[in-house]
């Protein structure tokens, strides 16, 4: 079956009921699920030289290769499991604490494929999509490196 | 030779201190050798770095590439997503 995917890179916040309906309209009545995830930035963070904490964040793509890179991953999720509908959105530019970055929206017949499936698009969103955060604001702050955690979790999928 | 314009993201950005740059090459080796000449060898070992991918015109590359006109040669640095 043809499985709807979408990818948006925006600086603009996004709507989780909003996003969650436009997918659930689409993909018909088959649906049994639809897992939802939403990463936040974090409050507090340590910079690697010491315990100076940031509060803002800002995510650089690059344009067409950044979409080309989660398609991708969408692509490989969709082999892996019985999917109906994959969205995912992402956004760049300034951040600040608990605003949203990441939305990815998984629908299956049944739960498990869409659990699993989701999972696997975020492990790999953090490895994978070509997106680059810096931690402070303006001159201030740093490139942050990705942790082994990130490279780990990917054995679990190979 | 082929005109190419060159792409600089994230880390990479900030320690040459510009984004694009225009010129002549006809594959990486060469262009290596042309961006060492004009930013030095440190910076050009952090471009050529383990941990740097290269992609050109949005594809990433393994090893050498030959450049054609209005290629897009971009480096990039270890991604940070999610």
């Amino acid at each position: 079956m043809e499985v709807s995917k979408q990818v948006s890179i925006q600086t603009a916040d996004f709507d989780l009921a909003l996003e969650y309906e436009r997918l659930r309209t689409e993909i018909g009545n088959s649906v049994g699920a639809i897992v939802s995830f939403i990463g936040l930035v974090r409050e507090q963070r340590l910079l690697s030289g010491g315990d100076e904490l940031t509060q803002n964040l800002r995510l650089e793509h690059y344009p067409g290769m950044t979409e080309a890179s989660i398609e991708k991953i969408l692509v490989e999720s969709d082999t892996r499991w019985d999917l109906l509908g994959q969205r995912v959105v992402h956004r760049v530019g300034d951040l600040e604490p608990s605003d949203q970055i990441v939305l990815v929206l998984v629908a299956s017949e049944h739960r498990t494929d869409a659990f699993a499936a989701c999972e696997f698009i975020m492990d790999y969103l953090k490895t994978r999509a070509v997106f680059w955060k810096f931690e402070g604001s303006g001159d201030k702050g740093e490139w942050v490196s990705s942790t082994s955690n990130d490279y780990d979790r990917l054995a679990k999928w190979s | 030779m082929a005109r190419i314009n060159i792409l600089f993201f994230a880390s990479l950005k900030d320690e040459l201190g510009i984004d694009e740059l225009n010129l002549d090459s006809n594959n990486l080796d060469d262009l290596r050798s042309q961006l060492k000449a004009q930013f030095g060898e440190d910076k050009v070992n952090s471009l050529f770095a383990d941990n740097v991918r290269v992609a050109v015109n949005k594809e990433l590359i393994e090893g050498g590439c030959d450049f054609s006109d209005n290629d897009e040669v971009a480096f990039l640095p270890p991604v940070t997503g999610g």
